[in-house]
């Protein structure tokens, strides 16, 4: 077990750079993910830790250690990949075995350590199958007891669910949640899937474009975003963006005009005030619209998708690059396309530059 | 069950054409094996009598056990230099396309030129080989190379070995390919030197690629004639007199048809039985 530091780590291809000087703190113990769209660099990072990319610039260090440019093997981390990269002409056990005996362990002990990882993940009845006999989250489970038994400092999984169905995902999402607290051992989880992310970090680590967007605690980035970027990666459904105008600035408050809803003035509070006459973003979470709410507007509804418990209600209009969703709860919901009454409170609205796209606090 | 018999319909090309020109030929040619055909003039019965011949004397034997030997030599080189040139080429992808088609190169050259060329390296006198190891001072290594019968059947098996070692490699290249590059960077991660990958990851599956290349390379050496024929013509004293070039002999040198085709179809069945029993053996460590 072992904390995790990157400091101005570098990753450059030629001449092309993918990461850009990532600063980064793991602490020891912690579930740490790594997630944002296709291309933005989590596995390359994901991979330098690893040390199966080179670390172009700046500097790495596990449990203290300088790591920059030490051989993968003698990190101490241990990696899932995300096609499992079982070798598959060797059992189960044999899977599981490699690492620590070309490592030199005593048989003996080769055997209670893997013995001991089957039971955590309940693989004691396949041990003598190959890959190919094992349905994928057996396969997975594999790849996970694996990296258990070498006991590393850091466990990395490359988007290791993405291979799984629907259902068996949410299973395993469970069990490496367990896993993570019974280990007790500090692990990178990358993925694209932001309900993944929400539901398994203790950290969240948003990637754009090589760059770190924003770090913290998941309910952080999901009520108090950075900016525009991550407040719209966050969350499912999305958040909905409206443009707006910084209508007049009076006590503190930021009067912000609408056209999207009917040109509805909503008072921001904010300390860093806009000026009046700028162009800004107001972002606000389908949840938050609330029968209740203080500013009342009207929207044209398109669809309405009835998940049950929840209804969600699409409103698009020309010019929108995402629909406008709003969340409907309770028993009288409205069932059909048409005019639908909202209303949310001005306190649950989030306001954003519109040029830079940073968060106007 | 019109689409059924529509199904095999579309083999009969396949099946004609096998029948007409491989069938067919094997089945004439057992049957001259039987007579004491001349190429003119009419062929005697004279039953098994050409095979009573091959089976009695030590002189075909000895060929086979040659032909045999041979193919053991070429086929074990031909397996490991070209596994090692592709695990190097595998490790080192920006020299691995220009190095492969270097390597093949030998391979798409004519058996003539590649006989020629060799025969003069191997020239006891000014060959390019004595010269060299005189250049460089290791005069006392030089050979008669193809003139010697203890060395010249290793003489022919290298040049054979250096034609096609770009084939296997090639071979063993595409093997490498399919190899998930993720199973290898799994390995270093568990600490495996380079040679462990290879080893232990590597080489087990690389099994199919290791079945076609030996099959390929076996049944090409069993049948193999152009190389002893240009480079020894089955001398010296039959060193290198290899089954081949006996029927080559027997067919344009005395015209013994008949006995040819007896040489020929033992050829065959060798072939076959190798083919199959080297088939069995290493699928069978395929799926172990």
């Amino acid at each position: 077990m072992a904390e995790l530091a990157l400091k101005n780590a570098i990753k450059r291809y030629g001449a092309t750079q993918v990461v850009h000087g990532v600063d980064l703190q793991v602490d020891d113990g912690d579930f740490c993910v790594f997630v944002g769209p296709s291309g933005c660099g989590k596995s390359t990072l994901l991979r330098m830790i690893a040390g199966l990319e080179e670390t172009s610039d700046g500097r790495m260090t596990i449990g203290g250690r300088d790591v920059t440019h030490a051989d993968p093997a003698k990190r101490g981390v241990a990696m899932v990949f995300q096609t499992y990269a079982l070798y598959p002409h060797m059992t189960v056990r044999e899977n599981m075995s490699f690492g620590l005996k070309i490592g030199g362990t005593e048989k003996s002990e080769i055997k209670r350590k893997v013995d001991a990882a089957a039971q955590i993940l309940k693989l004691d009845d396949y041990m003598d199958r190959k890959p190919k006999a094992l349905s994928g989250g057996q396969r997975q489970r594999v790849a996970i007891g694996r990296a258990i038994v070498r006991q590393p400092d850091v466990f990395l999984f490359d988007e290791p669910l993405s291979n799984l169905d629907a259902e068996l995902r949410v299973e395993m999402r469970v069990e490496i949640a367990k896993l993570h607290k019974q280990l007790g051992a500090t692990m990178i989880y990358v993925t694209h899937d932001q309900v993944e992310a929400m539901t398994m970090a203790d950290k969240i680590v948003v990637l754009r474009d090589g760059r770190i967007e924003q770090a913290g605690v998941p309910v952080k980035l999901y009520e108090d975003p950075d900016n525009l970027f991550v407040a719209g990666f966050i969350g499912s459904p999305r958040m909905n963006f409206f443009a707006g105008t910084v209508a007049r600035v009076e006590a503190g408050i930021a009067h912000v005009t609408l056209p999207r809803l009917g040109g509805v003035e909503v008072p921001v509070s904010v300390s860093d005030l806009p000026a009046a006459g700028q162009a800004v973003k107001l972002g606000l979470r389908p949840e938050h619209f609330e029968p209740g709410g203080a500013i009342q507007t009207e929207l044209a509804i398109d669809v309405i998708e009835n998940l049950g418990g929840v209804s969600y209600a699409y409103s698009s209009a020309e010019g929108d690059e995402h629909p406008v969703i709003v969340e409907l709860r309770g028993k009288t919901r409205p069932g059909e396309s048409g005019a639908l009454s909202v209303a949310f409170d001005p306190s649950s609205v989030l306001l954003f530059d519109s040029e830079t796209g940073q968060r106007i606090r | 069950m019109r689409a059924r018999y529509s199904l095999y319909l579309f083999t009969v090309p396949a099946l004609l054409v096998i029948g007409l020109f491989f069938v067919h030929p094997i089945i004439l040619t057992f049957d001259m094996s039987l007579t004491n055909f001349a190429g003119i003039g009419e062929a005697k019965d004279v039953g098994w009598r050409n095979y009573e011949r091959i089976f009695g004397r030590d002189r075909y034997l000895r060929e086979i056990w040659l032909t045999l030997w041979y193919t053991v030599i070429v086929v074990s080189a031909l397996t490991v230099t070209g596994l090692f040139f592709a695990a190097m080429l595998h490790r080192l992808p920006l020299i691995r396309n220009f190095s492969r088609a270097a390597l093949y190169t030998p391979a798409m050259m004519s058996f003539v030129v590649v006989g020629y060329v060799w025969q003069f390296l191997y020239s006891p006198l000014n060959g390019g080989i004595n010269v060299a190891l005189r250049d460089l001072g290791l005069g006392a290594w030089e050979q008669n190379w193809l003139g010697d019968p203890a060395i010249a059947l290793y003489s022919v098996a290298f040049t054979q070995i250096w034609m096609f070692t770009g084939f296997t490699c090639a071979i063993f290249l595409a093997g490498f390919a399919g190899i998930p590059e993720e199973i290898g960077e799994a390995g270093r991660l568990e600490g495996a030197t380079s040679w462990q990958r290879f080893r232990y990851l590597e080489l087990p599956l690389l099994g199919p690629s290791i079945t076609v290349s030996v099959m390929l390379t076996t049944i090409g050496t069993l049948k193999t004639f152009e190389l002893p024929f240009i480079l020894t013509k089955g001398g010296p004293d039959g060193a290198t007199r290899l089954l081949s070039i006996d029927i080559i002999d027997n067919l344009f040198g005395q015209y013994k048809f008949g006995f040819a085709s007896a040489l020929s179809i033992v050829m065959l069945v060798i072939v076959l039985i190798v083919a199959f029993i080297q088939n069995k053996v290493l699928r069978d460590r395929e799926q172990a």
